[in-house]
């Protein structure tokens, strides 16, 4: 049937004496899994997956054949990373999240669980603006690539809006709230090319807002506990989402409905990262296991290890690196990096409390658009920026 | 339903088996095909009775895949389900030498049309979607003209601020539960029993606090040290240097009679200075009552006439 029409194709495709190993020859039919970034139903995918591998150049030479695009990826090996800079009592709370900005790379938002939202310069580490409207911890952060607007989503179960170039104007700079959670937001994203918000929580459900008007699209229903993370890419599955159900669901967001459901961990996942230039991702549990995905349709495992920190196991946060540097960051303020292709653990720092604070959890972080500085917002109320060793 | 049920352990009875068969061979000038789901066999079971599963995915060797089959009951049967032990194992480990490169495509770099499709797609469902939520489309949405016979009504809508904080609050969570059957469950189980140890570990100690009894119970000295400790640690009855604990307590036991004694000893003192200045007292009022009496009667004596007149007249 369908099988063997494929196999026809590939017969014409394929020159009729290769001496690939069989590893490699799967390892380049895995291509098109990345390759196939939307897939409607079963006959007509396999038909596009054949015309895609036609234009792949299978070679005698086994490694040229796998290297086809790895000259995109620069892999930084094993550098060492130090503590530059700590910014002391940031916030009057523990600091909950952080966000980029992802145009000019020039400041960083980060809020806390003192209901603030705070602006600062990623250079001088000067604040910027202090934007206030939250009655509880700020939980989530966004901030558009396409208008100047910040998202927030937070514990007081409110998503709102602001105007970044009003930040300083007197009445205020909220200019929208999407009014709809019953529970506290955890987590959102927003959509690379649409102009969609998706929210998650406390409430178990994934809510679509469009951004302009403020309606409610569709309520994504799947998650049996808390949703932690989301992440929103073009093609399918568009909204990715990890919960602390253990969970890990793709979602079809044409057809409302649920795409995969990955079930591989064993205990609930605090954080799932994409990679910011491949098509993979990461999920952390609070077992101290990281798994690696593909973020095509399948949701194929691509690989898994476990951390080793003896102390604590819950994974609070990661963090990708365009260069590969995985960042792990634990409950007990442990800070890990990881080779992001090998899986292989390259430094284990402790952070170190501020004065007056006994343990310094690490609850959200991110790297810079470079990719040369982390961010991590911390426990004892500081806010810390670790730079690569020289 | 019956017919996806396993084959009884000890009997001659062949499933029926289901489509073709692939056969596998393992050259390398064969073809290998992906084990993909959307690559088993779907087909359907429509001379069944109207309540089993009416698609059944079929493995190679054309038996059934219960766990494909059963995964998508409810949902589109081309939905993909990982339910194979392949799927537990990492794609790194089934192929050692897979090369990591896995690019991300956008929408200028995707070498074909499917990421604009999906873009256009999903901006067509939205678009579908918020007009039936929003009734019509901002312009007409202001004023609207019903004109009937000669009378003309003007029907427009109310403009609200968009920044007034929201009408309703919602409280009860409407979303919960699974719309669709539960995933097939891919992970270890924990294969060593629970030790009486990690059991320990687990174990959460009662409340104790060294300045709340109200129902006044014995509190062994143990757990009062854990709780002035902040209940970290563990203090077994060996840590407690009972002489010296015991010698405390006397001492503590013998300055609080020795003080008891002192205050009665003290209060008596009081009670007898109080007494004495009482009786003192008495007698000095005594003395001048018995002085006002005396000097009384002397001006009775002395001269009445004008108090028997004027009580006689």
């Amino acid at each position: 049937m369908m099988i063997k029409k494929l196999a026809g194709h590939r017969k014409d495709l394929l020159p009729p004496t290769d001496e690939l190993s069989e590893a490699t020859y799967k390892s380049v039919r895995l291509d098109y899994l990345t390759r196939l970034p939307s897939s409607q139903g079963s006959s007509g995918d396999i038909d596009t997956a054949t015309s895609l591998v036609a234009d792949v150049n299978i070679d005698e030479d086994a490694d040229e054949v796998a290297n086809i695009n790895t000259d995109m990826i620069p892999s930084s090996n094993d550098i060492q990373w130090e503590l530059q800079r700590v910014m002391a009592s940031a916030h009057d709370g523990w600091v909950r999240s952080v966000a980029m900005d992802p145009v000019t790379n020039d400041w960083f938002v980060t809020g806390g669980s003192d209901a603030a939202i705070k602006v600062w310069d990623l250079t001088t580490l000067k604040l910027k603006a202090v934007i206030s409207g939250h009655i509880l911890g700020v939980r989530s952060l966004a901030v558009s690539p396409r208008y100047p607007y910040l998202f927030s989503g937070s514990e007081d179960k409110t998503v709102r809006c602001w105007d970044l170039e009003r930040t300083h104007a007197p009445e205020g700079c909220q200019i929208r709230d999407y009014h709809g959670h019953v529970g506290g937001i955890y987590t959102m994203s927003l959509h690379p090319e649409l102009d969609l918000l998706f929210t998650g929580g406390r409430d178990q459900v994934i809510r679509v807002w469009d951004i302009r008007s403020r309606t409610e699209v569709m309520t994504l229903l799947g998650h049996s506990s808390d949703i932690t993370s989301i992440e929103s890419q073009i093609g399918d599955p568009q909204i990715i989402s990890s919960s602390m159900d253990s969970t890990i669901r793709l979602w079809d967001l044409r057809k409302q409905s649920t795409l995969l459901t990955l079930t591989h961990h064993t205990k609930s996942i605090r954080l799932m990262k994409l990679h910011p230039k491949e098509a993979t991702m990461c999920s952390g549990d609070s077992n101290g296991n990281f798994k690696q995905w593909l973020s095509s349709p399948g949701g194929e495992l691509l690989s898994e290890f476990t951390s080793t920190n003896e102390l604590s196991r819950i994974i609070n946060s990661v963090s990708i690196n365009p260069n590969n540097v995985l960042f792990a960051g634990f409950d007990d303020g442990t800070l890990e990096f990881y080779n992001y292709v090998s899986g292989k653990l390259i430094q284990r720092t402790k952070s170190i409390p501020s004065p007056g604070s006994r343990d310094s959890a690490i609850y959200d972080s991110t790297f810079d658009m470079s990719g040369s500085r982390l961010i991590t917002c911390e426990g004892d109320k500081s806010i810390k920026i670790w730079k690569e060793v020289e | 339903m019956s017919s996806l049920l396993p084959k009884p352990k000890y009997s001659n009875y062949e499933p029926p088996k289901w489509g073709i068969y692939h056969q596998r061979t393992s050259s390398s000038s064969s073809i290998l095909v992906p084990s993909l789901q959307s690559s088993t066999t779907i087909i359907d079971n429509t001379n069944a009775p109207k309540n089993t599963i009416q698609k059944l995915h079929l493995n190679d060797d054309g038996s059934i895949n219960y766990n494909a089959t059963l995964a998508t009951v409810n949902a589109d049967p081309h939905q993909r389900v990982q339910a194979t032990y392949d799927d537990t194992v990492s794609l790194k480990a089934r192929f050692p030498r897979l090369k990591h490169s896995f690019p991300r495509y956008d929408l200028a770099t995707c070498p074909d049309d499917t990421l604009k499709q999906c873009v256009i797609d999903t901006q067509r469902t939205i678009d579908a979607i918020l007009k039936q939520k929003l009734g019509h489309t901002a312009v007409d949405n202001d004023t609207a003209t019903l004109s009937s016979g000669t009378n003309e009504i003007l029907v427009s809508t109310y403009r609200e601020d968009p920044l007034l904080p929201p009408k309703f609050r919602l409280r009860k969570n409407r979303h919960s539960g699974s719309p669709s059957v539960p995933a097939p469950i891919l992970k270890k189980t924990s294969e060593a029993n629970i030790t009486k140890e990690d059991r320990d570990k687990w174990r959460i100690p009662a409340a104790i606090s060294n300045w709340k009894n109200n129902q006044g119970f014995t509190i062994s000295i143990d757990k009062r040290m854990q709780a002035a400790h902040g209940g970290e640690g563990s203090s077994s009855a060996e840590d407690v240097n009972f002489t010296k604990f015991s010698q405390v307590s006397m001492a503590l036991q013998q300055a609080e009679t020795e003080a008891r004694e002192e205050l009665n000893q003290k209060r008596d003192l009081m009670k007898q200075l109080e007494e004495k200045k009482q009786r003192e007292r008495e007698l000095q009022l005594k003395a001048l009552a018995e002085e006002s009496r005396t000097r009384s009667k002397r001006h009775y004596n002395g001269d009445n006439t004008k108090y028997h007149k004027r009580r006689h007249h």
